[in-house]
């Protein structure tokens, strides 16, 4: 997918800046994040994943490693798949 | 991907961007994508995305106090099992340098080697997420399975603008990704498939679920593949338009036959000596065959029936003349090695 025609569209809801922890992601293919039910609405935490910055989000790169947390802590895994910028 | 379970994430490659929502012990609550021939940004949308979020923490709930039923996980695949991927890509190859396994590479080594073994079925395996539209279905794309308008197949069995889809076939969907992932795995024979739906007759009231049996159409899952790429669809260098009733009853030809008007020419294809068509042309046969019941134009039957790469002959009538010309198909090798073998 084009990032760039993307950023384009959500133009209005998200800065080049904030989009960009997606197209900073790692080289690896498979990234992850796990998403906190604690305290918020999941829209709350929808919108707020989604235009967090990478210093507040943690993603991760490794895919044993972000189910191993993902069974300690009991939460959900985001898992993407993307085309290599 | 190396180390993924391709066989658990299971999906159309060609998405250029794919999400899912996973419980910790791996079972797939939703996805999150999608597209068609127009973009690849087609149902892909901020709000959308939310909205899967969302949901996807409804089924988390639902998996903590135990009520999702266990899933079956597939038999576990990895890149490394595709043999002509591991043998001209992974091991001495491009890949084995750390460059990342691109998914569209592997979709296209595993239908390459179906083609090898005789089991390639290119209505399934080619044609792949065919495009709803052409059942009659637009979706509302930031509203997630909301529809927003509705013609053919849709509108004939009752579907309406508003009507929210919430399963296919008898499996619930939560997303459009995974809806349009359900409608792929159908048999490209099926001539009618059951969508549930929810309708409102207005937002004070709860929504009617109702299900919907829509008569597919001919045809209905092929659809443009120029964004595709695949090395086993034949690369021919022209583009063509079906022939109307009224043109081949003039010229004498099939009534179901495909034949077609060439409409336009790549400038190279002469010189690179793929073919001699001209636009003006009109393509009646295909090594003598004229029709075919999966083939609604010259295009279609060429991309179905020729390995890409092989020539053909093509009966063709110009400037009045029927006359046989040659058609050396290309078989691209998107992004491949350049140890790849030949053929």
């Amino acid at each position: 997918m084009s990032m760039v025609r993307n950023q384009r569209t959500l133009e209005g809801r998200l800065s080049v800046t904030d989009w960009n922890w997606i197209r900073l992601a790692p080289v690896v293919l498979a990234s992850l994040v796990s998403w906190s039910l604690s305290g918020k609405t999941s829209e709350v935490v929808a919108e707020s994943a989604i235009v967090q910055d990478d210093e507040t989000l943690e993603w991760m790169d490794d895919y044993d490693e972000a189910f191993a947390l993902a069974k300690k802590t009991g939460q959900p895994v985001f898992l993407e798949f993307r085309c290599a910028p | 991907m190396a180390g993924i379970d391709i066989g658990l994430y299971s999906w159309d490659r060609h998405f250029s961007i794919y999400f899912f929502a996973v419980s910790p012990d791996e079972q797939i609550y939703l996805r999150y994508g999608g597209r068609d021939a127009r973009s690849a940004d087609s149902y892909l949308d901020l709000d959308s995305l939310a909205l899967a979020l969302e949901r996807g923490l409804e089924q988390h709930e639902r998996w903590k106090r135990g009520e999702l039923p266990k899933t079956e996980r597939p038999p576990p695949k990895f890149p490394r099992d595709i043999e002509t991927l591991r043998n001209e890509e992974m091991t001495g190859g491009k890949m084995s340098g750390g460059r990342c396994i691109e998914c569209h590479m592997i979709s296209d080594y595993e239908v390459v080697a179906k083609e090898a073994a005789g089991t390639l079925d290119k209505p399934h395996d080619m044609f792949r997420s065919p495009d709803i539209r052409d059942i009659g279905i637009h979706m509302d794309v930031a509203k997630g399975l909301v529809v927003d308008a509705v013609t053919g197949a849709a509108a004939g069995a009752g579907m309406s603008a508003g009507d929210t889809i919430v399963a296919i076939e008898g499996t619930p969907v939560f997303t459009f990704g995974d809806f349009l992932h359900v409608y792929d795995q159908l048999d490209r024979a099926s001539t009618e498939m059951s969508l549930a739906i929810e309708r409102r007759a207005s937002p004070a009231v709860q929504p009617t679920r109702v299900t919907l049996e829509l008569e597919l159409p001919r045809l209905w899952w092929a659809h443009d593949l120029k964004h595709r790429r695949w090395s086993v669809d034949p690369v021919i260098y022209f583009e063509s338009e079906p022939l109307t009733a009224e043109r081949k009853s003039v010229l004498g030809l099939e009534a179901q036959g495909f034949a077609c008007d060439v409409t336009k020419v790549r400038s190279w294809a002469r010189s690179i000596g793929t073919h001699t068509l001209e636009v003006g042309d009109v393509v009646v046969s295909v090594n003598g065959v004229e029709t075919d019941p999966l083939a609604t134009s010259c295009s279609l039957y060429i991309q179905l029936r020729v390995r890409a790469g092989d020539s053909v002959t093509l009966g063709i009538i110009r400037n009045g003349e029927r006359i046989d010309t040659m058609l050396n198909t290309e078989r691209q090798h998107f992004r491949k090695s350049l140890r790849r073998k030949k053929g």
